[in-house]
């Protein structure tokens, strides 16, 4: 065939190009019109001619033109039809311009060459100009292309008529656009990335070369560079001028624009200025490092290096999508939530909705998992557990952090004076101390060993009403197991554990009981899950893993052992908080042995060595701490009513304003707060509960670390909520350009406007 | 017309030094044959432009019609004049609108390319206004009266201003990044996307502005960006290669201990003109820094835990020549154009390729010589051999003697620097001591220090 190369893609595209009817009706007529002038010269023109036409139509089926058919065309068409063919043989000789064609001649020769150009389309053909040919040697048969040696000159010229046949190889059909693609689109990918341009090279692994250095050590430049001076931070300028004699010419006015401060209304603007500014500076910056950055506020860092801020890019899919987005939402909630990187800052600055519901709201378990790292106030602390005294609380620190503020107790004299002082506020505490409710008489003596004393505290806790039902059940269960208060009051001086604790873990107890062989033996897991609260045991509202076990707590303590239920969970809350309380122990103990100055009390040991193994420090693996579907998004009925109100405050259309520090009494204002934002996955920070908010496990009601997320998450809103019409958020417009000249009115104006957005609850 | 006008020039001195390919495999064009306002080539030459580099080449004639661009050429081959040259052109000085965004990721590039906008700029009466994080907001909002044609800046600060109508977008018809695979990572992304809603919107197809998105590296594909943001982009490929032709690069493998042995040994030996010396934190900036200057060398440091003043502070005199050595973290590895650089050394190993790629690019600027030295240690070589391998390039041990024609300047002299400010229009009139190739040094000059 005449095309010897692949022109398969190209003519292809070609025929796609043409419409079909067209194309057969040219096919039939070229090969009668444009074979009959030629015909007279040689019998291959006319083959030679229908191979070329067929290139030009990019027609695979040649052979389809049939010969035979073509007198049946309409004779009155052939002009126009003529001139298309030429139009189309044309247009198949340009595109074959540089490819590589082998010309035979009348004469017999064949001559292999590049087409240079195409002479014009005559009835008898085309005359054509090869570059570079050369001669083939006439073979009869075989594939191989052997060249004469015949010298010919760089250019060479046939004319129409010295033309027998012309075949053309390698024509390329496709369209212009698909070629420029092609060569300046590497097929498969894109744009190139770094490894694409570097992949062709590989290094391995070697050996390095060790550095020797030629002179001889010297000391001062054989360190570390850590050690080598004590402070980092030095005055560069102070020293350089001093040593280098090196001044400064910084001008901001080199790099920016002219500040002119010649204008009249230059004080006007600049009051103006700096209000808006402050807004700016005091919105949230959903935790977007850069922007936070670039508004000067502080933030946690610490998971970034200036490498990572500032050079390399992040190594993730750069189409995040949504699943990824959510996770990171969580795994950023979620380090919030825990590790509490809150950072209480100057007032008049934006607090996100969730902090701000942290103040707003009595219920502790929204506190809790608003996470604010302010010490509650003393009057929310009391709202939420009325029980808690000074001493619980300073327990809780003690007792169930391991990163609690009360430092170990082999440092120094700064801490015995800390102990010190501890003991001093804990003896004043003592002096005023009085039980909400009777003291139960199993207490007695593990507080103190002297019987006048135990009188003494017996009268200062004036039984109450209430305390009948605890002193009968007190006294039940001292009968019932007499040698449990012994044990305590012997193994009370050492390890001061709650009692109820023991009464279920310690083993020294354990024989005590009468074991029960039906009784469904301990698991620690279970204890854990249950956090062993009889007030939560006993709720219906509130089925612990327990409770639905089903175990009749017959099965446990054998007949006529049941502890009974108490009737009012609250009530039998206080028993444990004041009942089983270490530092109530503690003060005894301090008692007993008075004269010794530096007894440490507050770092009681704890009562398994293990560490705290409530829920919350399991280190379980995020998916298993949370859901995949994160609840915001699940089930917004299920959202209690002040935090439904939390995510309509989020859901405003721009970024909520803190409001000016001059309007604040207006309301009570939320704690000014921040959020710093890490991105760490640290499943050990992850899952330990906030210092301040952890309960002693033997009462703590319910503590699952909730995790809230940021209700603007989803939207990955920076600023702006995305596919936010900025223009809804009520923009504040610098110069309103009809306003130019009434300032004062403009400014008040625009106050009205700020206190629309900055929140619904103002009133004027 | 006459070719007066070129003879009234106030041309740099030319600086002699040998260049690379990376700048010098044109086509022939020449900045006149881009038919650029008079004004502009006024300001092209006299910043000491002769000819255009390949990629301002590729990029310049590209931009002026209109399309969007995507382009990667090496480290200081151009591409800042070569988004600059037809931004400027496509400016209209009578329109006293923001015309041109420039986003860049970190404030001292903002700086830089601020200054380079008004260096090319300088005869067409334009104002250039920067704006990054650090600064005073509130001058910035004062700034924003009065008429701004282009603004340069960091995304955060943008967005601020753009949410606030303080900079308005409406007739902004060209948008720049610089950096641009940086600029499309996380962080920065949905800023940049929240920034380009206040651009102007196209009845027709495409965008109603223009993007040209220019960087070294792209280690990750920004292909979503490119479809969402970008109208057929023109792509600009002219890395065959990653690393620059004129940048040699050594190792030392040394123990944590031998690095300041070794770096001061490498302060003995070579013929420093001026160096940047990368770390890994900021303390270790600082104290770097302050040990160097106890060895008697001139040295500033910066990172990004620093005041803003006196950052631009070091930033600007570093430029100017009037330090030697700078210790700096990676905020200053990116786009740092500092001609005179001919030592980068690496005290501390990156951890990604194309932050040891930016780095070392600070030397060898514009198709000159250079070299770059990494201290490796032990826990180094497997991220040695890694990026060695993502840049498909060598890290040589470093040799007893370096041979001085592979980063030794002539004539520090004739090194452009950034401000020749008794030639600025808006001349500013304190008075400046011109470079002069060292700075002042009391008494050694670049000698091993006994102790």
């Amino acid at each position: 065939m005449a095309s010897k190369g692949t022109p398969g893609g190209g003519s292809s595209a070609l025929k796609a190009n043409s419409t079909n009817q067209h194309r057969r009706t040219g096919s039939k007529n070229s090969i009668h019109h444009q074979t009959s002038p030629s015909l007279g010269l040689s019998t291959t023109t006319s083959s030679s001619q229908r191979r070329l036409s067929n290139i030009i139509q990019g027609s695979q089926s040649a052979g389809n033109g049939n010969p035979g058919k073509s007198h049946l065309t309409n004779i009155e068409d052939s002009d126009m039809v003529a001139k298309h063919m030429n139009d189309r043989l044309l247009y198949g000789l340009v595109r074959s311009i540089g490819c590589r064609v082998v010309v035979t001649s009348l004469s017999g020769r064949k001559f292999v060459g590049v087409l240079y150009t195409a002479g014009d389309i005559t009835e008898s053909g085309v005359s054509i100009i090869l570059k570079y040919p050369r001669q083939l040697k006439d073979k009869l048969s075989g594939d191989e292309i052997e060249y004469e040696d015949a010298h010919l000159p760089e250019t060479l010229i046939f004319m129409e008529k010295e033309i027998a046949m012309i075949e053309f190889e390698d024509v390329k059909f496709s369209s212009h656009e698909q070629l420029q693609n092609a060569s300046s689109l590497p097929p498969t990918k894109g744009f190139k990335t770094d490894s694409d341009i570097s992949s062709a090279t590989v290094s391995k692994e070697r050996e390095l070369q060790k550095w020797v250095p030629d002179d001889e050590l010297d000391s001062s430049l054989s360190v570390g560079l850590e050690e080598t001076s004590s402070d980092g931070h030095w005055d560069q300028f102070e020293v350089n001028e001093r040593k280098f004699g090196i001044h400064s010419t910084y001008n901001e006015e080199l790099y920016t624009t002219k500040l002119s401060k010649e204008a009249p209304d230059y004080q006007q603007r600049l009051k103006e200025a700096e209000r808006i500014a402050m807004e700016i500076e005091s919105q949230s910056h959903h935790g977007n490092v850069h922007l936070a950055e670039e508004r000067g506020l502080l933030v946690d860092d610490s998971g970034f290096d200036e490498e990572d801020k500032y050079s390399g890019v992040a190594r993730e899919n750069n189409t995040q999508n949504e699943g990824d987005a959510l996770l990171m939402g969580m795994l950023k909630a979620n380090s919030k939530d825990i590790k509490s990187e809150l950072r209480p800052i100057g007032a008049g600055r934006y607090v996100p909705p969730r902090q701000r519901a942290a103040n707003f709201h009595g219920d502790p378990a929204i506190v809790a998992s608003s996470a604010t790292e302010k010490k509650r106030s003393p009057k929310s602390g009391e709202s939420q557990l009325p029980n808690l005294s000074y001493s619980q609380k300073a327990q809780k620190g003690s007792n169930s952090t391991s990163t609690s503020t009360v430092s170990p107790p082999h440092s120094t004299d700064l801490h015995k004076a800390n102990v010190q002082h501890e003991i001093n506020s804990l003896k004043e505490f003592a002096a005023s101390f009085k039980l909400p409710s009777k003291l139960p008489p199993d207490l007695l003596p593990i507080l103190s060993k002297d019987k006048e004393r135990q009188q003494e505290i017996m009268q200062k806790s004036e039984p109450s009403d209430l305390a009948r039902h605890e002193k009968r059940m007190g006294s039940d269960e001292v009968t019932m197991d007499p040698k449990v208060t012994k044990e305590d009051k012997s193994a009370g001086t050492k390890t001061p554990t709650p009692l109820l604790s023991k009464k279920k873990m310690d083993p020294r107890t354990a024989p005590t009981f009468k074991m029960n062989p039906n009784s469904a033996p301990f698991s620690p897991s279970s204890f854990t899950s249950s956090r062993g609260s009889p007030v939560q045991n006993s709720s219906d509202q509130l089925p612990s893993p327990q409770a639905k076990s089903k175990k009749d707590p017959l099965s446990f303590f054998g007949l006529g052992k049941v502890p009974q239920e108490p009737k009012d969970g609250g009530r039998h809350l206080d028993l444990f908080d004041t009942k089983f309380n270490i530092l109530v122990k503690a003060r005894t103990e301090y008692e007993d042995k008075n004269e010794t100055k530096n007894v440490f009390i507050i770092n009681v040991e704890k009562p398994f060595a293990t560490p705290p193994t409530w829920p919350s420090t399991i280190e379980e693996s995020y998916k298993m701490v949370f859901s995949k579907q994160p609840e915001w998004i699940s089930n917004p009925a299920g959202i209690p009513q002040m935090q439904k109100r939390m995510y309509q405050m989020a859901a405003q259309p721009f970024p909520v304003m803190a409001p000016p520090p001059q309007q604040q009494h207006h309301q009570p204002v939320p704690q000014p707060m921040m959020m710093p934002q890490t991105l760490q996955m640290d499943p050990h920070n992850m899952h330990i509960p906030q210092p301040t908010f952890v309960v002693p496990q033997f009462q703590q009601p319910q503590f699952i670390p909730l995790y809230q997320p940021p209700p603007n998450v989803p939207q990955m809103a920076y600023g702006i909520p995305q596919g936010q019409n900025v223009s809804n958020g009520v923009p504040v417009p610098m110069r309103p350009p009809n306003q130019r000249n009434s300032r004062a009115h403009h400014y008040a104006g625009q106050q009205q406007q700020v206190n629309i957005r900055s929140g619904s609850t103002y009133k004027y | 017309m006459s070719e007066d006008w070129k003879s009234n020039l106030n041309l740099p001195k030319k600086d002699g030094r040998p260049q690379t390919d990376d700048v010098l495999s044109t086509k022939g064009n020449t900045f006149e044959s881009f038919h650029l306002k008079r004004e502009l080539l006024m300001g092209i030459f006299e910043a000491g432009f002769e000819k255009p580099s390949p990629i301002q080449e590729e990029a310049i004639p590209v931009a002026l019609m209109g399309r969007d661009i995507l382009a990667r050429a090496k480290n200081g081959t151009g591409k800042t004049a070569a988004f600059v040259i037809p931004t400027l052109e496509k400016l209209k000085p009578k329109v006293n609108k923001i015309q041109a965004l420039i986003l860049v990721p970190t404030r001292e590039l903002a700086l830089q390319t601020s200054q380079v906008v008004k260096t090319l700029g300088a005869h067409l009466g334009i104002q250039v206004m920067v704006t990054t994080g650090g600064t005073s907001l509130r001058d910035d909002i004062m700034r924003l009266h009065d008429p701004v044609h282009v603004l340069v800046g960091t995304p955060g600060r943008v967005l601020d201003l753009a949410s606030r109508k303080l900079a308005e977008f409406d007739e902004c018809r060209m948008f720049v990044m610089d950096e641009a695979d940086k600029m499309l990572s996380r962080e920065f992304k949905n800023i940049i996307v929240q920034i380009l809603k206040f651009f102007p919107r196209s009845s027709s197809d495409g965008n109603g502005y223009q993007s040209l998105l220019f960087s070294a590296t792209f280690p990750l594909a920004v292909k979503s960006f490119m479809e969402e943001h970008l109208y057929k982009p023109y792509e600009i490929n002219l890395m065959d290669e990653l690393t620059l032709k004129g940048i040699t690069q050594y190792y030392a493998f040394v123990e944590e201990k031998q690095k300041l042995h070794c770096l001061n040994t490498l302060f003995s030996k070579l013929q420093i003109n001026q160096s940047i010396i990368f770390c890994n934190s900021t303390n270790r900036v600082e104290l770097l820094s302050k040990k160097i200057t106890e060895l008697d060398y001139s040295c500033y440091y910066s990172h990004a835990k620093m005041p803003q003043a006196a950052r631009n502070k070091v930033f600007h005199e570093f430029r100017q020549g009037k330090v030697r050595n700078l210790v700096c973290s990676d905020l200053l590895t990116r786009g740092i154009d500092i001609q005179a650089v001919n030592v980068v050394v690496n005290f501390d190993f990156p951890k990604t390729a194309e932050t040891y790629l930016h780095r070392i690019g600070r030397s060898g600027r514009f198709g000159h010589f250079g070299i770059a030295i990494n201290l490796i240690n032990w826990n180094d070589r497997f991220n040695l051999y890694k990026i060695e391998q993502e840049l498909g390039t060598e890290i040589k041990p470093i040799p007893a003697e370096i041979d001085k024609s592979l980063y030794v300047v002539g004539q520090p002299d004739n090194i452009p620097r950034p401000f020749k400010l008794d030639q600025l229009p808006n001349g500013n009139e304190r008075s400046h001591n011109r470079y002069n190739g060292q700075p002042a040094q009391p008494q050694r000059h670049q000698q091993p220090v006994e102790y």
